[in-house]
């Protein structure tokens, strides 16, 4: 006979080992919904002020086909200062000179092929005021014509407002099939484990096992699966949401980051507030499960005297 | 000391068209008790009901101070179910774990130390010649060795209550015998009250013990006097290894 006897725990496993599986899924099923909400609306802004912050500032191009050599260089030169110029001002971004190429693209919209020699168009973002750019230009090229866009179109609005809704009402239901998905695997892993250890935990009553030593026994079980199941989530959440966007970079033409895949990978997409709310769900959802096994589980003495 | 008054309890329609009877008794601590009766004359449910594992429909029952009612704390009821060491007909062990571990569990539900764990466990199973199977499941074992194993888990934590029912006298001499021994023991220490059912009267001349017959079909029975004195080795193997 042995004499080095390790014992087996008194109290039977009475929550599956797959609730941590499930907590950890309600835990990326409500970051992702927290996730499409922000991430929408970031979107929304970046299409926003791109749609409704780029301008173009045009330098008439050469007219007198004689002095075309000369003229040319001028206006290249001019094009050259007015980019520099732009590239100044701190409101400015992404200042480029457009191609002839781009130019031709954008004159067939416009009308009939363009005969004439080609502008110099120069395109950029500009975050400051309408008059602040006119008068930066303007005060060195006062030949230059700088065309911003148009107001907001209602028919617009309505389709940035439809996304902003669909955004919110993706994240609710994401956030309520996760709890919902994390509460029925409780119940059922409950359940099952009940009835699994009835005839265990019938012996162990008789023995004089004490309902609170159960009850205890089967917090710290459901507890810690909770909390392993809801932290391991969320360490899966961040490089999960970074491949996400980085895998939809180009499609929604999100800001480019320079640092690549491998370095944003952990880059952590929440601000502090919705960082601290993530960090505690798996607390709540921890005291939920608690909650549920002690309702659940209730003077489970009561089965075995009667 | 155990107190039951007016106590209903089932009995066979055989013997009364109202399938029960009501009892009123004093169990004295340290003493042992036979109760006797034929099948179906509600021995093993007053059994059940003294080991806490059966409610009972009317009466009072008062057990080492503490009144038993559907009020009584769970605390109290854990408390006296660990003193408590019953052995069934039919009794039920944790099958997946090992004999060791099914005779150890009454100890390390009383919080002894380790040390106390294993060697009363290792005592307990080798006295009952269970030793060579102790790693086994209960599973492996035939119905006799399943009742030496029950006895082995009710004896192990010396309870302040032992009940016994019928098949553990009637089912293996030599489990008889020693059993026989080590009640003698245990009323000599008097710390124990012991109450063992039988249905065959001819047990209770084994040892000196007032009787408690069933079926009591009316009024209150008290426990009648010694049925006879039989020479026994005052020695036991569970008086030697403490």
């Amino acid at each position: 006979m042995r004499t080095l006897k390790t014992f087996p725990p008194l109290i039977p496993r009475l929550c599956s080992n797959v609730l941590p599986f499930f907590a950890g899924l309600a835990l990326l099923l409500v970051a992702t919904g927290l996730d499409v909400t922000i991430g929408t609306r970031a979107l929304v802004q970046n299409w926003q002020d791109r749609l409704f912050n780029h301008v173009l500032v045009t330098l008439p191009p050469a007219t007198s086909l004689e002095q075309t050599g000369a003229l040319q260089a001028r206006a290249a030169q001019s094009a050259e200062m007015l980019l520099q110029l732009l590239r100044t001002d701190p409101r400015s971004h992404d200042v480029k000179v457009m191609s002839e190429n781009d130019i031709r693209q954008l004159m067939a919209q416009w009308g009939s092929a363009w005969t004439a020699p080609f502008p110099v168009i120069i395109h950029l973002t500009y975050n400051g005021g309408q008059h602040l750019l006119e008068d930066l230009v303007h005060q060195k090229f006062p030949q230059a014509t700088v065309i911003f866009p148009p107001e907001t179109t209602p028919p617009l609005s309505a389709i940035i407002r439809a996304l902003q809704m669909a955004g919110s009402m993706v994240t609710l239901f994401l956030i309520i099939m996760g709890e919902a998905i994390f509460l029925l695997a409780l119940m059922l892993s409950l359940s099952h484990g009940w009835q699994k250890q009835r005839a265990t935990l019938k012996i162990l009553f008789y023995s004089g096992c004490s309902e609170h030593y159960l009850w205890s026994s089967l917090m710290r079980q459901v507890g810690w699966r909770c909390l392993i199941g809801g932290y391991g989530g969320l360490f899966l959440m961040i490089p999960l949401i970074n491949s996400m966007t980085f895998i939809l970079q180009p499609v929604l033409h999100l800001p480019v980051q320079p640092d690549g895949l491998g370095n944003s990978l952990w880059h952590n997409p929440f601000n502090l507030f919705w960082s601290l709310v993530l960090i505690l769900w798996p607390l709540l959802n921890c005291l939920a499960g608690c909650l549920m096994a002690s309702l659940l589980f209730r003077h489970p003495s009561r089965h075995f005297y009667a | 000391m155990i107190d039951l008054r007016n106590l209903t309890l089932p009995l066979s329609n055989d013997y009364h068209p109202q399938k029960q009877q009501t009892l009123s008794f004093r169990l004295e601590t340290g003493k042992h008790y036979w109760l006797v009766g034929p099948p179906e004359s509600g021995k093993t449910s007053l059994l059940d009901i003294l080991a806490l594992r059966r409610r009972f429909l009317s009466g009072q029952l008062s057990m080492f101070g503490f009144d038993i009612d559907k009020k009584t704390a769970s605390r109290t009821l854990s408390l006296l179910r660990a003193r408590t060491g019953y052995i069934p007909d039919q009794p039920e062990f944790i099958e997946n774990w090992t004999l060791f571990d099914n005779v150890a569990l009454p100890l390390r539900l009383n919080q002894y130390d380790r040390r106390t764990i294993l060697r009363d466990t290792t005592s307990i199973l080798k006295w009952l010649s269970l030793d060579d199977e102790a790693q086994n499941v209960p599973a492996r074992l035939s119905h006799t060795e399943r009742i030496k194993l029950a006895v082995a888990r009710a004896l192990v934590t010396r309870p302040a209550l032992l009940l016994i029912d019928k098949l553990a006298f009637s089912l293996n001499l030599s489990l008889r015998d020693k059993l026989i021994l080590l009640l003698k023991d245990m009323v000599t220490t008097g710390k124990t009250t012991i109450v063992t059912a039988t249905d065959k009267t001819d047990i209770t001349t084994l040892l000196p013990a007032p009787l408690l017959t069933l079926p009591l079909l009316s009024g209150t029975t008290t426990p009648s006097a010694p049925s006879s004195t039989t020479d026994m080795e005052p020695l036991t193997p569970l008086a030697a290894r403490r």
